[in-house]
């Protein structure tokens, strides 16, 4: 019972042996296990992370397109209606251009139409009136015919102008 | 009562199992013998329980030896502190055997624990491994400096200490188990029905977990203090 010997020796490399077993058998393959878990447990967790940010970037990136987006139609919009007015601006102009082509055309037309008429008529009377004088008076001689007929036509010239004011 | 006294005695002995026939005949005793049972017992299973091991989907057999070996890690590791981490594996050891040998009394073997060969090997390799620790972290000159603080007076007693406490250490152990077993077996002797069952729980089960639980606390302890 109380005896110290050699067996004392013998406790203690068994002792070290069995440390040996169980780290080799039990703890080793244990804690590897759960080391193992927890490896995957925060590679898990860091992949998620990574996804939400990407998921967090592109969700910015959409929305900063979506801006763009909207100010270019904007901008576009924008300028359609611009062009468009110009476009509405010169054509009422052209058209009021060409309306007054047409209106001032037609005036000197008229005008010139009426002078040539009334010269025309002029001549016609001229010639009636010479005609009506020389048998009225039975003159022959042109020249003098001429003479009165002016003189007559001043007259009614004069007489017509005042008229027709 | 002569009966008793020679019975006691016989179960008291740790006999000699074997002689190896060598260099004059090394005695083998029973409790080396005892040893070696338990850390082939140890060896066969653990290697049946880390059988196969996964990462997921675990089997219930996987869920249990994490459970039983991160709990006794946790008790260890609360007594060694976050320095004292490499000591685990040893006191780990120790508490696991310590337990099966106080307990294999239950299964009709002579606890080893009963050899002052055995506790006194425990002891050694506690005292050790707790000037190791001190040495290993704050070197020769600094653990020797240790001795003389907190005042150069203690030295005498601090130096006694590196004695006293592997002599407690087994000491305690030793004698635990060796009165609990005395004590039962007067117990037994004299009423050999009933009585005894709750004795035993106490004497053969309580007990021997208590003590194992106690020498790894203490020497854990030890160590923890040498490295502070």
């Amino acid at each position: 019972m109380l005896r110290l010997d050699i067996n004392l020796l013998f406790v203690v490399i068994d002792l070290l042996i069995l440390v040996f077993i169980l780290k080799k058998f039990l703890i080793g393959p244990v804690h590897a296990i759960i080391e193992q878990r927890q490896k995957e447990v925060e590679q898990g967790f860091a992949e998620a992370d990574t996804a939400k940010q990407q998921a967090e970037a592109l969700k910015q990136k959409y929305t900063a397109s979506l801006d763009g987006v909207e100010a270019e139609r904007e901008a576009l919009s924008a300028k359609a209606r611009q062009e468009a007015q110009a476009e509405y601006e010169h054509i009422v102009e052209d058209a009021q251009n060409k309306a007054g082509k047409l209106v001032s055309s037609a005036k000197e037309e008229a005008k010139a139409q009426k002078e040539r008429i009334l010269r025309e008529a002029n001549s016609q009377i001229t010639d009636l009136v010479v005609e009506a004088t020389g048998k009225v008076m039975g003159v022959e001689s042109k020249a003098a015919n001429t003479a009165l007929y002016d003189q007559f036509l001043r007259k009614a010239g004069e007489k017509s102008e005042a008229g027709s004011h | 009562m002569g009966d008793l006294a020679a019975k006691l005695t016989e179960e008291l002995t740790c006999e000699t199992v074997f002689t190896i026939p060598i260099l004059g005949g090394i005695p083998i005793s029973e409790s080396v013998v005892v040893t070696w049972i338990i850390m082939a017992a140890l060896l066969v299973i653990s290697i049946l329980l880390t059988r196969n091991l996964k990462v997921h989907h675990i089997s219930r057999r996987q869920a249990a030896v994490e459970a039983g070996v991160t709990a006794l890690e946790n008790i260890i590791s609360g007594i060694l502190g976050e320095e004292g981490k490499a000591y685990g594996t040893y006191l780990f050891t120790v508490l696991v055997y310590l337990a099966i040998a106080n307990l294999i009394g239950l299964l009709g073997f002579k606890p080893p624990t009963k050899d002052l060969n055995v506790t006194a090997a425990l002891a050694l390799m506690s005292i050790v491994l707790i000037e190791y620790a001190g040495i290993h972290k704050k070197g020769v000159k600094k653990w020797l400096k240790g001795f003389s603080e907190p005042i150069a007076i203690v030295t005498p007693i601090n130096i006694l200490e590196i004695f006293i406490r592997p002599l407690s250490l087994c000491m305690r152990l030793f004698g635990n188990v060796l009165g609990g077993f005395v004590v039962m077996e007067l117990i037994k002797t004299i009423i050999p029905v009933v009585i005894p069952v709750p004795f035993s729980f106490y004497f053969d089960i309580f007990d021997g977990l208590i003590q194992a639980y106690v020498f790894v606390f203490l020497t854990g302890l030890f160590i923890n203090e040498a490295i502070e």
